[in-house]
């Protein structure tokens, strides 16, 4: 009997050896695409906001030439990470400014090779970077109720513009500055960028999440009608000019949360998002009923290639795993896709 | 725009209050059982031999007196503890499953937030508990359904033969630590109070390299990682008769803390912080005759949380409460059969801006169960729970175990057993506004469990256990919060979740006289992966599921000699894929504590100085995605014991 325990004990203790043996698992490195493209021009740059606070940011770029997708293009070149939640970006000139969102900063790209030159910090909640002149950007903000007036020079904050309110995407039309008070609000905020005060305002309806210039100078204002469905949505065509409301196109039902208005490059067909792609002649007198492309994805965001008219819609899947980007010709056809990154949130087409 | 950042706000808070629900792990050392003179615990009377369970004695968890709940079940079960670090919340994954599928009770009472469904383990002080037990998957069943991972049952007891016992503690460490401690216990053969108070804070400013904010890495400060927790336990034991059982015990507890930035983003001073007090409470009375056992409580639950974000403008206050009663009622048919039967009921509120207006849940749960022992060494477990939620009834939950003795004079068990369960969705799931959904199904989970357990002694100076046990636990219509359709995160019965596994342990013991040297190892290989495709681009199919770690270990040895104890402890965490479709992970990594005593001794009392190293070969590495954790850390602490026993007879 005693032998027989022993035994017992000597198969257990093998048993836990080798499962502790097992324990020591192989790592591969993370299966990334390490080359890195050539030119940033032509392409589409790819904004893959990540999970919040999961500090897993990225930036993909579509090389149009090549048609190849290089994903983490940031890491790669700059060997460290993006920050949490990028948000959006804006090209001007030979420098690119990526607004990272919870990492309350901005990097400044230069173009020619992706390497971050400068990192503006001291932001709160920083959405869109807008330059207003040559030696200054404003920089809006989803929570500090103002919006940051950036020197351009020394890539400091000289000074706040008080809103009062959340401030999202800006527009320099002419020469005064449109920004949205998209968060909770219903307002188009005029801001004359020399004297940096807020001249005027408009009223539109809740929460105007996006907006667009069309081919005859109109303003196009996107409003998802509130997060909690507190009126209809809408889009408002505004003359920027008098500040006019002209049109007022409303959805059908109270539920829908329309979002991400573009425009094609000819200035003349709008695309949204709500629930499928939709298009819509800017010369239309209502909203279309059927979308342009619909399945069963849930898109998360689009852009339109202002040179092809190519539709880029996004889709996030779960949220937790790379998302891919569908290519839609104009007339709504399939045409590929492209796996990115972690939750892709805009485009920024670099032609 | 982007619903993410969009509904910062929400999201925060849900990820926050809910996202904390991705997994987290553990295992035990046997040490030898202390008889004490009456082993009464809480509430249940079912013996539940033939499913896993590890029970961590009170000698071991004394040990942690200075440190809490998650380091306990981390370094002394199978359990996956994911943590922010220290003052940092730690939930905990059982198999591969999500913290809300851990149910934590206390005495056999329900803990876990009626809101989110789980409990934070940072806010338990080892120091509050005198035992834990953790059932694996279905065992939980024997105190509550819903608990598709399994159950952490923490235990307070009384000393019987204790006449007056005083204990103090003062702990200093790194980064500004410092850990208080009292407690006092007196009375007699039928009559027993204890009180403890405690008291902990911690700037918690590690210094670490972030890797993650310029191409050179730079040495930081953490900041806004602050904590202080403070509470006391007050425990009254009555034994008027041999077969009467009175116990009733208040636990109040109150804890602020800062809670940091992830390194990739620059903080903002005292930007994000969570203060929550809770009072819990519960009476129980258990009457024992030659055949019957009866065992009933009640108890009262009173949660509070603020949650604050200043950038964000968040001040968040929620409220819960739950009044909860019990019976359970055991007997004897005949020697070889044992019944059992109990019934529960359970009423929660809520009180909360993040919902349209305040919920409630009424539940109750009703079992039965039989125990019969075919022959010496065959014993059968049947069991059936039946629950009802605010009136709607959940299908019947049906387990069955055996325990077979396989050699005549050889403690070695073969067990085995099946069973279903279902969890019903957490309150925040059901009414959170907007994107709650009441009308969302419950988890389904069927579970199968074999195991052999191995317990023997030779020469009466060496004992060993050994265990492994293989599983398989299926659920279905996994609740999973996402953007939707509308624009905000909704949750949804979205993945089926197939769970398979491998936990082993081994401990052993060599005592002789003056001297001692215990080993005990722990191993668990998780398979967790989601079945069902959410859409074609889906490729999270067939994938582990994020921070489940596909193996884990952790291993301790103690050489004690009179008066000096030594004790190394080692844990290996595999690594974690923190994205679905596994094409991000985490590294695994390897840690090593050292803790040294020395204890004197003079009469009644006693004297003990321990030096605790954590993370000795100060290894960097993150438990979370860009949440540093601290690299090598001392802990001086000095402890004084008076203790008073009753004579003991010649």
């Amino acid at each position: 009997m005693k032998r027989k325990k022993i035994k017992l004990l000597k198969t257990c203790l093998l048993f836990a050896g080798i499962l502790f043996i097992v324990g020591c698992e192989h790592e591969e490195n993370l299966t990334t695409d390490n080359d890195i493209p050539g030119t940033f021009k032509p392409g589409v740059f790819i904004i893959n906001e990540g999970n919040f606070g999961g500090g897993n940011g990225s930036v993909s770029y579509f090389d149009l030439t090549e048609s190849k997708m290089y994903n983490h293009i940031f890491q790669e070149i700059n060997d460290r990470s993006l920050g949490d939640i990028p948000q959006s970006m804006f090209i001007m000139d030979s420098l690119g400014f990526i607004v990272v969102n919870n990492s309350a900063k901005i990097e400044v790209i230069d173009m020619d090779d992706f390497i971050s030159v400068n990192t503006i910090s001291g932001f709160s909640s920083p959405r869109h970077f807008l330059p207003v002149s040559d030696s200054t950007a404003y920089v809006s903000d989803m929570f500090s109720g103002s919006i940051s007036v950036v020197n351009l020079d020394n890539y400091t904050i000289t000074k706040t513009i008080e809103t009062g309110m959340s401030t999202e995407q800006m527009m320099k039309i002419d020469n005064e500055v449109f920004i949205a008070n998209w968060m909770g609000g219903n307002k188009i905020l005029v801001i004359d960028p020399i004297i940096g005060e807020i001249i005027d305002s408009i009223e539109v309806i809740i929460e105007p999440n996006s907006m667009v210039m069309d081919k005859n100078h109109k303003l196009w204002v996107l409003c998802s009608g509130g997060y909690l469905n507190e009126e209809i949505p809408g889009i408002l065509r505004i003359d920027p000019g008098t500040r006019e409301k002209e049109e007022i196109f409303r959805f059908n039902k109270l539920e829908s949360s329309p979002s991400h208005l573009c425009i094609n490059g000819l200035g003349d067909t709008l695309y949204f998002l709500n629930n499928g792609i939709f298009q819509m002649p800017v010369s239309d007198t209502e909203i279309p009923s059927e979308p342009l492309v619909l399945t069963e994805k849930l898109f998360y965001s689009i852009g339109i290639d202002p040179e092809s008219g190519i539709i880029y819609a996004s889709d996030a899947i779960d949220y937790q795993q790379k998302g891919k980007v569908f290519r839609y010709l104009p007339e709504g056809a399939l045409r590929d896709s492209f796996d990115v990154d972690i939750i892709p949130g805009s485009f920024v087409f670099n032609r | 725009m982007h619903y993410l950042v969009r509904h910062k706000k929400e999201i925060l808070l849900l990820v926050y209050l809910a996202f904390t629900q991705l997994p987290s792990f553990s295992q035990s050392l046997k040490d030898t059982l202390e008889i004490q003179e009456v082993c009464v615990n809480y509430s249940s009377v079912l013996s539940m031999t033939a499913y896993k369970k590890t029970h961590i004695n009170s000698s071991i968890v004394a040990e942690y007196n200075t440190r809490n709940l998650s380091e306990l079940l981390g370094e002394n079960t199978h359990l996956f503890i994911k943590t922010y670090g220290q003052g940092g919340l730690a939930t905990s994954s059982l198999r591969g499953t999500s913290a809300s599928h851990t149910m934590v009770t206390w005495n056999g009472v329900n803990i876990n937030s009626p809101m989110l469904g789980q409990l934070d383990f940072s806010l338990i002080p080892a120091s509050f508990l005198d035992e834990v037990e953790v059932f694996y998957g279905a065992g939980s069943i024997r105190d509550y359904s819903g608990a598709l991972g399994g159950s952490v049952n923490l235990i307070n007891e009384p000393d019987w033969d204790n006449r007056l016992n005083i204990e103090l503690s003062q702990e200093f460490g790194s980064y500004h630590t410092r850990k208080s401690y009292f407690s006092t216990a007196f009375g007699n053969s039928r009559f027993q109070s204890q009180t403890r108070l405690f008291y902990n804070a911690s700037e918690n400013n590690f210094t670490f390299l972030n890797t993650e904010i310029s191409q050179d890495p730079v040495n930081q400060e953490r900041e806004n990682a602050s904590f202080s927790q403070g509470g006391i336990i007050q425990e009254f034991y009555l034994r008027p008769s041999s077969n009467h059982f009175l116990t009733a015990r208040l636990w109040y507890q109150s804890n602020n803390r800062n809670i940091p930035e992830p390194m990739v983003v620059t903080p903002v001073d005292g930007n994000e912080k969570q203060k929550d007090h809770f009072l819990r409470s519960q009476i129980n009375w258990k009457y024992y005759s030659k055949k019957v056992t009866v065992n009933t409580t009640t108890a009262w639950l009173y949660d509070f949380l603020n949650y604050s974000n200043r950038i964000l403008g968040i001040d968040s206050e929620n409220r819960t409460q739950t009044i909860t009663g019990r019976i359970d009622l055991s007997y004897d048919l005949f020697p070889e059969i044992k019944l059992n039967s109990g019934v529960s009921g359970d009423y929660t509120f809520v009180w909360t801006e993040n919902y349209r207006e305040p919920a409630e849940r009424k539940h109750f749960s009703t079992y039965f169960s039989a125990e019969k022992s075919i022959k010496p060494r065959l014993k059968i477990n049947m069991m059936a729970r039946q629950d009802i939620y605010n009136g709607e009834i959940v299908p019947l939950i049906p387990s069955a175990g055996i325990d077979i003795m396989l050699l005549k004079e050889t403690d070695i068990h073969f067990k085995a057993n099946i069973s279903k369960n279902y969890r019903k969705p957490t309150l925040n799931d059901q009414y959170w506004y907007p994107g709650g959904n009441p009308e969302l199904n419950e988890e389904k989970g069927t579970s199968s469990e074999l195991s052999i357990d191995y317990a023997g002694s030779s020469g009466g100076i060496l004992s060993y256990q050994a265990g492994v046990t293989a599983y398989r636990s299926k659920i279905d219509d996994w609740i999973q919060w996402q953007p939707g359709e509308y624009g905000y995160w909704e949750p949804a019965n979205l993945k089926e979740v197939l769970s398979k596994g491998i936990e082993s342990f081994l401990s052993l013991r060599l005592s002789l006289t003056g001297f001692s040297v215990s080993f005990g190892a722990n191993y668990a290989y998780t398979s967790a992966t989601n079945m069902k495709p959410s859409g074609s681009s889906d490729m999270s199919v067939n994938k582990q599921l994020v921070y489940v770690p596909g193996h884990q270990a952790n291993a301790c040895i103690k050489v004690k000699t009179s008066g000096f104890m030594v004790k190394y402890s080692y844990s290996y965490i595999g690594k974690r894929y923190i994205s679905s479709d596994n094409s991000q992970f985490l590294p695994s990594y390897k840690l090593s504590d050292l803790s040294l005593s020395y204890a004197y001794k003079k009469g009644n009392q006693r004297a003990e100085l321990n030096l605790f190293i954590e993370n000795i070969w100060s290894i960097d590495y993150q438990a979370i995605a860009y949440h540093p954790m601290p690299g090598r850390s001392y802990f001086l602490s000095i402890r004084y014991f008076f203790k008073k026993d009753k004579a003991k007879k010649r």
